[in-house]
């Protein structure tokens, strides 16, 4: 079924030939897929622990064709399958691009800086206002999705198509800078890295729940004649299960064959299975821009409480989990963005690439470390504003606030100039890994831990007592 | 007319003789007893926390490997309901010694359980936990319970309500290592020049109501570490003088109230208010609650070569373990050979980012970070302790070579930072961890410490 897919393809299987057949004599970030899932001691353990009971299913969503390795096979097929990437939709995303700028000045503004004296309560309200601001920055692309793919539903014609894809990948590019603000109401409430489990509500996984994803769960809700994504797993809602319904064009389902979704799928003809995912992608469309209304609306209460500290066991911890934001570059980032594709990584709760349709993958991860840049240095244009950058200045450590300042220029740098993930070579990633593991090595070995000169300690800390 | 051959000889076989009829002299049990009711309900309180927090799923449950300490590899974690009903057990031990039921069973139960919750795994090591274990198993081979106990009242015969002195001098003798280790253990520059670790510790408490503000004036954190180092090297001299006594053990609830107020310290403070009673006269018990009279002056025990013999070696024991680290040279606080077990209280602030580099026999390499095999707390320990990092790397190889990966080889890439200085690379990175033999040699494969000062650090409103 594999080779059937491929030898289908278009577009992207001259970029997967030369990833799985021209390199052969170095690991190859295919094979790192399929390894990262078989090797998994954590195979089977969702993200998020409160959502464990939900999605326990999700990791083992991937590969379900038996003797087809369980990661690496839908990413080659769904791959193949997807059409992303064309010349036509990069000429309509720079329009949509355009016009969305305008819309989000209209409606956030510029995005907010502190002129003020650095104090620690002053850092915490200049990152509660800047992820207010990139949820707003988004919800405004969340708003022209849902336009763009309320009109897909209504005209499923091409040009519509093209037109809701590049409202897609610019939505996806505003999130991916507000995904690093995983703190607040924002975050799980889980205990781990990026995770606030004082006030996590859990609210950004109804958005965006990678890698908390499954192409079968949103496949199960195509099945439904009425599918209510409000009701979904996080799984089969989303961003994700937008891409899946814009850009995956196969009729094939990664459902288990015997399974009521895979037969009612395969019973529907093209244009009505068509005609189903653009229902569902204007209904999740609307559903994400309402999530993210919510998401907002929960910040108005909770900005002043965060600047103030209250609902944390006292204002180090707030600090803690604001810093604990930034963790992300090193384990989402580093370890399972690039380190699965550049065969570093071989354990990883991870069974869908990041962006696996669209192919957004190493978007996603520039505007990732923006958004690591707003928090760290500050929210303005080439980081203006308060940051930890201020903190570690006035604390005496202004050398060190440098360094990770200069790890992350070379690192934005290198990704700037990586090709899409599916494209890039074994040396692009090696190089992107090395370098982005130089920034998270400071942050790590320095800026958090036991050794922090700022106090700023690791989730696991808070845990037990120490002597 | 006769002479002594050797009138010194004679001289200090009477002094050694008096010593001994010293040790074994009968002095009221009442402090005994006391210790008993309060370490009792210390533990069991602690025991509650660790089911209460959730510790025994997040500490022994989750964890899929755990760091097994140096020739106890064969202690290995019960099931989860185990592990529940065992603390839940604890907690009811604690409780039985606090009321002297069955004490003869429970008190070394208690002690043995408490050990082997600390042979679990390596990372949950602290200071205190080890500290309860020892007491526990002294207060197991004492007549704890002859006052004060349900068994005393339940008992027909009439147990004596006195013990022998050298026990006394024992639970002093214990204490007393504490208190001195952990003040020698600030003999150092970054303690005493620089405030390091405290001036980063104490920079995250400037928020604090009254004292908040005080933290933040640059000479506080090196006034703080002084008054630290001072107290913990003289306190036991001051609570061993009559005079002076009541007025250190004042000042050390002051101390301790602080450190709670400062750090996550658990159970450490209250432990220690309460071991330190035993520098008090052995009857304090009946003169602070009105319990009743000193009992009468008896004479002297038999010695008991076995008892002796025994406290002899405990003390021995608890003298060379805290210096051991002295056989390895370096900075302990950095290679760690010696640490555990030494009574370094709250002298780091250490913490790193561990990368381990997996290299196949076709020269393959790839990573493996430390999270696919740990919990964050696990993490966040092995992150900057040697012997822990050369034991997940041969775990992984282990792990690697069980998954068909064949013979690997395997580096770690780890960089440490010390109080407040920048990381800097802890482990030989041209090292093959899985031809290092894990023993008690000194560590060769560990880089040597940093020798710059620590940076200053200024805490920030």
């Amino acid at each position: 079924m594999v080779l059937r897919t491929v030898r289908d393809s278009s577009h992207v299987l001259g970029l997967l030939c030369c990833v799985l057949c021209a390199q052969c004599s170095t690991p190859r970030p295919r094979e790192h897929f399929a390894a990262a899932a078989a090797l998994r001691p954590d195979a089977g353990q969702t993200h998020d622990a409160g959502n464990a009971g939900r999605d326990a299913d999700v990791a083992q969503d991937a590969g379900h064709d038996s003797g087809v390795d369980a990661a690496a096979a839908p990413m080659q097929r769904d791959a193949a399958a997807s059409d992303a990437g064309k010349p036509d939709a990069v000429t309509e995303d720079a329009g949509a691009a355009d016009a969305l700028e305008a819309r989000v000045l209209a409606d956030c503004g510029e995005p907010p800086v502190s002129s003020e004296d650095f104090s620690r309560e002053k850092l915490r309200e200049a990152g509660g206002r800047c992820a207010v601001y990139h949820y707003c920055a988004f919800g405004t692309a969340a708003e022209a999705l849902r336009e763009a793919t309320e009109a897909y539903a209504q005209t499923p014609e091409a040009s519509q198509l093209t037109a809701a894809r590049a409202a897609y990948r610019a939505a996806m590019s505003r999130w991916s800078r507000a995904e690093l603000f995983q703190f607040g109401p924002a975050a799980s409430s889980a205990m781990s890295a990026g995770r606030d489990l004082y006030q996590g509500k859990g609210l950004r996984d109804r958005i965006y729940s990678w890698p908390a994803i499954a192409r079968c769960r949103v496949e199960e809700q195509l099945a439904e004649a009425k599918a209510d994504p409000a009701s979904a797993l996080i799984s089969a809602r989303g961003l994700f299960a937008i891409e899946y319904a814009l850009h995956f064009s196969d009729k094939g389902s990664g459902c288990p064959a015997g399974s009521v979704a895979a037969m009612r799928i395969g019973q529907l003809s093209q244009d009505a299975l068509r005609d189903r995912k653009a229902q569902y992608a204007a209904a999740v469309a609307a559903d994400v821009r309402t999530q993210t209304q919510g998401l907002i609306d929960a910040w108005g209460p909770f900005l002043p409480q965060f600047t103030r500290a209250e609902g944390y066991p006292n204002e180090q911890e707030a600090l803690n989990v604001l810093g604990w934001a930034l963790i992300y570059v090193e384990r989402e980032m580093k370890d399972w963005k690039l380190g699965i594709p550049a065969g570093y990584t071989m354990t990883a709760p991870v069974s869908l690439a990041e962006s696996p349709y669209a192919q957004l993958g190493t978007e996603a991860l520039r505007e990732n470390l923006r958004g690591f840049r707003a928090l760290f240095q500050g929210c303005g244009a080439d980081g203006a504003g308060l940051g930890f950058d201020d903190w570690l200045e006035n604390a005496g450590h202004a050398e060190l606030a440098k360094d990770i300042l200069d790890a992350y220029e070379r690192s934005q740098k290198v990704l700037d100039a990586l090709p899409p993930l599916q494209a890039a070579d074994k040396k692009q990633l090696d190089t992107a890994y090395q370098t982005l593991r130089e920034l998270t090595s400071l942050l790590k070995g320095d800026l958090f831990g036991a050794g922090s000169p700022l106090g700023l300690k690791l989730p696991a800390s808070v845990e037990g007592d120490t002597d | 007319m006769l002479t002594n051959p050797d009138p010194v000889g004679e001289r200090a076989e009477r002094t050694s003789a008096g010593w001994v009829a010293k040790l074994f002299e009968p002095t009221d049990v009442a402090w005994l007893a006391a210790l008993r009711v309060l370490f009792g309900l210390l533990v069991s309180v602690s025991m509650l926390r660790f089911i209460a927090y959730g510790w025994v799923d997040r500490f022994f449950v989750q964890p899929r490997f755990h760091f097994k300490y140096w020739g106890f590899g064969w202690v290995e974690p019960l099931p989860a309901a185990g592990m529940h009903a065992l603390f839940w057990a604890l907690a009811a031990l604690a409780l039985s010694v606090a009321a002297g039921v069955l004490y003869r069973l429970a008190a070394p139960l208690l002690a043995a359980g408490l050990t082997y919750v600390q042979l679990i795994d390596v990372t949950t090591y602290l200071n205190h936990y080890y500290l309860a274990a020892l007491i526990a198993w002294l207060l197991a081979f004492c007549p704890a319970q002859r006052m004060w106990s349900i068994d005393a009242w339940l008992s027909r015969a009439r147990e004596p309500s006195t013990v022998a002195r050298g026990v006394l001098y024992l639970f002093r003798f214990q204490i007393g290592v504490v208190y001195v280790c952990a003040g020698l253990a600030k003999l150092q520059s970054d303690w005493l020049v620089h405030a390091q670790p405290l001036r980063i510790w104490l920079g995250s408490s400037v928020d604090l109501p009254l004292i908040g503000e005080l933290l933040r004036w640059p000479w506080v954190p090196l006034a703080l570490s002084w008054a630290g180092f001072l107290f913990d090297s003289t306190i036991v001299l001051w609570l061993s003088l009559r005079r002076t006594r009541a007025y250190a053990y004042a000042l050390l609830l002051v101390f301790h109230a602080l450190t709670r107020v400062f750090f996550p310290i658990g159970m450490f403070p209250l432990i220690m208010s309460c071991a330190a009673l035993v520098f008090f006269s052995p009857s304090w018990p009946r003169r602070v609650f009105r319990l009743g009279d000193e009992p009468a002056a008896a004479s002297g025990g038999a010695p008991r070569r076995v008892g002796l013999g025994l406290g002899l070696g405990y003390c021995v024991l608890q003298l060379v373990l805290p210096f051991r680290f002295l056989a390895y040279g370096g900075n302990v606080l950095w290679h760690e050979q010696g640490m555990r077990f030494s009574w370094r209280v709250m002298v780091r602030a250490k913490g790193g980012d561990v990368t381990f580099v997996v290299r196949e026999r076709d020269g393959r390499t790839f990573h493996v970070s430390p999270r696919a095999y740990l919990t964050d707390l696990q993490e966040s320990e092995m992150s900057s302790q040697p012997d822990l990092i050369l034991q997940l790397a041969q775990h992984i190889a282990h792990d690697l070579e069980q998954r068909a990966h064949g013979q690997v080889a395997v580096y770690a890439d780890a960089r440490v930072a010390l109080n407040g200085r920048r990381s800097r690379p802890m482990i030989d990175p041209s090292v093959d961890l899985t031809q290092v033999h894990d023993g008690l040699a000194p560590a060769y494969w560990v880089l040597p410490a940093p020798e710059n000062p620590p940076p200053h650090t200024r805490a920030v409103r």
